[in-house]
Parts: structure tokens; C-alpha cells; sequence
């Protein structure tokens, strides 16, 4: 399993991801949107794959990329997630010693 | 600010059944720390001064330890502190220390009866992170909090 921070933190990675998230596409259709080589857009998007942030479908000779939304909102619901937990921890902490 | 997005900000509040100086112990003494937050604390409680927390959740394969600078102090009232986790582990499942340096602030209000409002704000990237504009890590999440929640931001 890939580095899912490290993944995202490049700009270029998340700029990827961003044009992602409107539907599948192949390796040719995202790299018209930026000015990679192919081999370098392919770096990222392995890169993308082993974090499991991107999947990737074979059909015949193209490869289509999309986005993993489950690994993307488990991201985002990280920290979401543990500040809930610390603040009830708190509030039971303080009330617990009065 | 560009590319400073509010939805790239945490914010959360309790209220707690207790007067803002007992909360404020709770958020600042070491003792009283590891009772509800990390499992290791080290505090240097002035402006300037050095945090370290361990986290070590078995249960969810998570060990870490985060460091940070205390930014803002006003006892009883406010508590400000950078939070970039500094360990490397293979166990933590999001490589919490590969996450942007976030800033952490604690504001305490005191209620009627004795009681307090906590509110908890994490938000502030580091500098590679901010940079780069519309590609910045908070232009990111911004628009992926509009994505997952449908068009409007929470």
C-alpha cells in the first residue's frame, strides 16, 4: 500500500485527482489538460494507484483512470473523525472529576 | 487571503459541565492530557514552547507522535499550538506525518451555571502546501468537500 498523504502531496497529483472527479478518463485525455510527458503523467498516476487513491480499468488497449472515493472521503473524515472522539473525551474527562 | 478556503477548516464545539480554569487544565497539564487525547504528552507551557504528543491506537493500527509550537496562550481563555506529525510509521494506515502542518486553537467561553463552550479549530497549511495556488492543498480540499457533499460546501 502506497503513501496516501505523500500522494497528494504533490500539486500536480491533486490537480489530477481534481479532473478526476468528473469521470473516468485515459492517460491521453489527462495529460491534454496539463504539459507532462506521458512517462511522467504515468509516474503520477502510479504513484496515485499504489496510495489507492485513483483505480484503474482495462478495456481492450486503454486504461482508464478514476477516482477511489472511498480512500479520498476516508481522508477527509480523518481528522473530522478524531476531533469528535477528543472533544467527547474531554467533556467526559472534566465531568467525570467533579 | 488566495487560496485560503474556510472549508478546508475544522470546526467543532462542546459544551462542558465544568468552569473554563478546570477545562483549561485539562487541555494544558500533562497529567490530565493523557487521560483523554494522547497516550504520551509533553508540554512546555509558554508561548514559544514545544509540544509532543504520542498517539497509540493498537485497535486502529495507529503510532505517532506529533509535534508543535505553542502560538497563542491566555489561561482560562485561549490555547494555540502547530500540529505536524513527526514520526514515521508503517502501521498508521494514513501516514499521518506526510499530512500538512496544521494549526490547532482551543477557545474556551464560560456559560451561565458554571459551565463552559470549547471550540476547536484546526486549520493553517504550511507554506508548500499554500503556495500553490489553484493547485494549493486548501483549493484542493475545498473543492473536494464541494464534491462529496453534493455542490454545497457543509
Amino acid at each position: 500500500m502506497g503513501d496516501t498523504w505523500k500522494a497528494v502531496a504533490d500539486g500536480s497529483r491533486r490537480q489530477i485527482l481534481l479532473l478526476l472527479k468528473d469521470g473516468e478518463k485515459t492517460p491521453t485525455e489527462i495529460a491534454r489538460n496539463f504539459e507532462f510527458t506521458l512517462p511522467a503523467l504515468s509516474t503520477h498516476l502510479r504513484v496515485l494507484r499504489e496510495a489507492e487513491l485513483v483505480g484503474e480499468r482495462k478495456a481492450g488497449q486503454k486504461r482508464y483512470y478514476s477516482l477511489n472515493r472511498e480512500k479520498m472521503t476516508e481522508m477527509m473524515r480523518f481528522f473530522d473523525g478524531f476531533w469528535d472522539e477528543s472533544l467527547n473525551r474531554l467533556r467526559r474527562h472534566v465531568e467525570s472529576r467533579r | 487571503m488566495n487560496g485560503w478556503s474556510s472549508t478546508a477548516e475544522i470546526r467543532k464545539s462542546v459544551e462542558i459541565d465544568a468552569p473554563p480554569d478546570v477545562v483549561f487544565r485539562a487541555l494544558t497539564d500533562e497529567k490530565e492530557l493523557v487521560r483523554w487525547m494522547p497516550n504520551e504528552a509533553k508540554v512546555d507551557l509558554r508561548v514559544g514552547g514545544a509540544i509532543r504528543f504520542r498517539f497509540h491506537w493498537a485497535a486502529r493500527n495507529v503510532d505517532t507522535e506529533v509535534k508543535g509550537t505553542i502560538k497563542e496562550l491566555v489561561p482560562g481563555r485561549k490555547l494555540a499550538y502547530t500540529w505536524v506529525a513527526a514520526m514515521r510509521s508503517d502501521r498508521d494506515p494514513l501516514r499521518m506525518e506526510d499530512a500538512p502542518e496544521a494549526l490547532v486553537t482551543w477557545s474556551l467561553e464560560e456559560l451561565p451555571q458554571g459551565r463552559t463552550k470549547v471550540t476547536l479549530v484546526q486549520k493553517g497549511f504550511d507554506e508548500r502546501f499554500r503556495q500553490d495556488g489553484e493547485s494549493g492543498w486548501e483549493h484542493f480540499l475545498g473543492q473536494l468537500n464541494r464534491h462529496s457533499s453534493g455542490g454545497d460546501s457543509p
